[in-house]
């Protein structure tokens, strides 16, 4: 990750007030999303090796998609109410999105105890198998 | 501009992708999480990670498959061999999700699916069957008056059986019943079904099969023919075009025959028609028809200089089919020889692990389809094949030199692989003499 670049990267979307910024070259793209105040970035690395996060790194859980499709944070289609926010705690169970495949929605369901860090992926987004959806910060942390 | 989708991965895809991108086509690879850091996931314009290493999971699962199509928007899907390939079922939804499906529709995949239709189907178009019963036989009474008409020895096969699989040979009628009875069991217990067929025991044949392609409404043009004698376990090794045993007359009365009938199936797309040929009777027996590209499409490639894929794509993506069977041409011969991550030493035993190094002899008349690298991974979650070396000559003794060259400067470390085996096969005395038939390896006591 080049810090760097991704520090410029955020001053450009808040300079020019982007609510979404996307860059990408031939083998990295920068999702940056603004969301009143912080920044939201995602790194795509190369298509063979994201940075993705693995549980342990910083000691935080990665929900990760268990399929392909459409992930939703927004609880209905025509709410902008989240099934979770940043710093929300959850228990192991607790439904925390949906993606949705051909016509079928599925529950993403959390798969551990804790509170929510930060939400990886943004509302109506393409998301692949395996892909990070959220970390959670373990409980007693 | 069309987005095209492959349903497989390895060289296969590898392949397609290359044709995709010459004629200017969208290409999404799908990928398990085995095959993170794979060439065709590098190459395609677009990648979605679609499963877990396990193959049902990830390349067999039609649902994630057809998600994977939704999401990147893909117009056609490409389902390379093996996998889903030859499965009714996903042609079928694909059609019904209104997505190309790059090979012939599902109802004539279901009948050449099934042996003993496809027997009765080729045979009603023209195509010479191996003497046997008509369709499934129900009882051991049927099965005797078959083994009467055509003679002892013959082989009860299930109509749902391949590679080796739910075969029985009787020798004599002392020992039917008890093979009639164990042929019923296991094709039962192996594929779900205990309906069974019977068929002429060919002892000594070589496996002759036919390129066709066609475009779906009565034409159909051959590409010649290959020789895929040489194989292990129903596996094959090392496969020729053309098939040098055969006299031009021959040749022009098989291919003619086989593109004919194909062409009144109404077939769309690349097809292969296999047959047992018996060198002493000059006789062609129908084995059974493979609907997709194949592994060896590669050396019909070279001796007509046609690019088979993209054939493919032209009939099913856009309804175009121009080629002509006068325009087709025969030029020169090649061998392909299969490159394994397996260690002959143990039985064939796969060996996968990470490539180090990586040469391949090269040159001219030599091509490489390979999905490999040096530094790569082989998992050990699919197929061993790595690469596919082909060598292409004014004739067979010119291409066997070559392929022996290429084989002698081609180096693949550490894994172990069957590239020594194929040198050793390239240097036999009776396969140079090309005096070979399917049983080569036992018949010469290569293999058990």
């Amino acid at each position: 990750m080049d810090m760097e670049k991704i520090r410029e990267l955020i001053k450009l979307a808040k300079e020019e007030d982007l609510k979404v910024l996307r860059i990408g070259d031939m083998d990295t793209e920068v999702h940056i999303e603004t969301k009143g105040g912080d920044p939201v970035v995602a790194e795509r690395g190369d298509k063979k090796d994201m940075a993705y996060v693995e549980g342990g790194q910083d000691g935080l859980h990665t929900v990760k998609a268990t399929q392909i499709g459409t992930f939703y944070t927004h609880k209905e289609e025509n709410s902008t109410e989240n099934f979770v926010e940043t710093g929300d705690a959850v228990s192991s169970g607790d439904q925390i999105g949906m993606i949705e495949a051909m016509k079928v929605f599925n529950d993403v369901l959390a798969d551990a105890d804790g509170v929510v860090e930060e939400i990886l992926v943004g509302n109506g987004e393409t998301v692949e198998y395996d892909q990070p959806l959220v970390t959670l910060r373990p409980k007693g942390d | 501009m069309k987005k095209v989708l492959i349903a497989n991965r390895g060289e296969i895809a590898v392949r397609i992708i290359r044709t995709l991108r010459e004629m200017d086509l969208g290409s999404v690879a799908v990928y398990s999480t085995a095959d993170r850091d794979s060439l065709h996931v590098t190459m395609a314009d677009e990648a979605i990670c679609i499963g877990p290493p396990k193959s049902s999971d990830s390349y067999l699962d039609i649902d994630r498959i057809l998600q994977a199509a939704e999401a990147s928007g893909a117009d056609a899907i490409h389902p390379g061999y093996g996998f889903l390939s030859e499965t009714p079922e996903f042609a079928r939804r694909c059609e019904e999700a209104g997505i190309i499906f790059v090979g012939p529709d599902s109802s004539i995949m279901k009948k050449m699916g099934d042996k003993a239709e496809a027997r009765q189907t080729v045979k009603a178009a023209g195509i010479p069957v191996i003497p046997g019963s008509e369709g499934v036989v129900e009882s051991i009474d049927e099965v005797k008056e078959v083994a009467e008409d055509i003679g002892f020895p013959i082989v009860i096969k299930a109509v749902f059986g391949g590679g080796g699989k739910g075969m029985r040979f009787v020798h004599d009628e002392q020992t039917l019943e008890k093979q009639y009875k164990n042929a019923r069991k296991e094709a039962k217990n192996a594929f779900g079904d205990d309906r069974i067929y019977v068929e002429k025991y060919i002892p000594k044949a070589r496996h002759i099969e036919v390129q066709v392609v066609g475009d779906g409404n009565g034409d159909a043009v051959h590409l010649f023919e290959r020789d895929c004698s040489i194989q292990r376990n129903n596996q094959k090794l090392i496969e020729e075009a053309p098939a040098g045993v055969l006299t031009d007359a021959t040749r022009a009365d098989i291919t003619e025959r086989t593109a004919a009938a194909i062409g009144r199936l109404g077939y769309a797309g690349a097809g292969t028609v296999e047959y047992l040929y018996v060198e002493e009777e000059d006789a062609f027996y129908f084995m059974e028809m493979n609907t997709r590209v194949q592994v060896e499409h590669t050396v019909s490639e070279m001796i007509t200089g046609i690019d088979i894929i993209r054939l493919q794509l032209e009939v099913a993506l856009f309804n175009r089919f121009t080629i002509r069977q006068e325009d087709i041409e025969m030029n020169g011969f090649a061998i392909e020889c299969r490159i394994n991550a397996e260690n002959p030493a143990e039985n064939f035993m796969p060996a996968p692990g990470d490539i180090d190094r990586l040469h391949f002899g090269l040159g001219n008349g030599v091509r490489i389809d390979t999905h490999v690298f040096a530094g790569c991974r082989i998992p050990p979650d699919y197929d061993s094949m790595i690469a596919k070396i082909i060598a292409h000559a004014p004739d067979r003794e010119k291409a066997i030199s070559k392929m022996r060259h290429v084989l002698e400067e081609t180096v693949i470390s550490p894994i172990d692989t069957t590239l020594d085996f194929q040198h050793y096969l390239m240097n036999h005395p009776k396969y140079r003499d090309n005096n070979v038939d399917i049983k080569f390896l036992e018949r010469n006591g290569i293999i058990e």
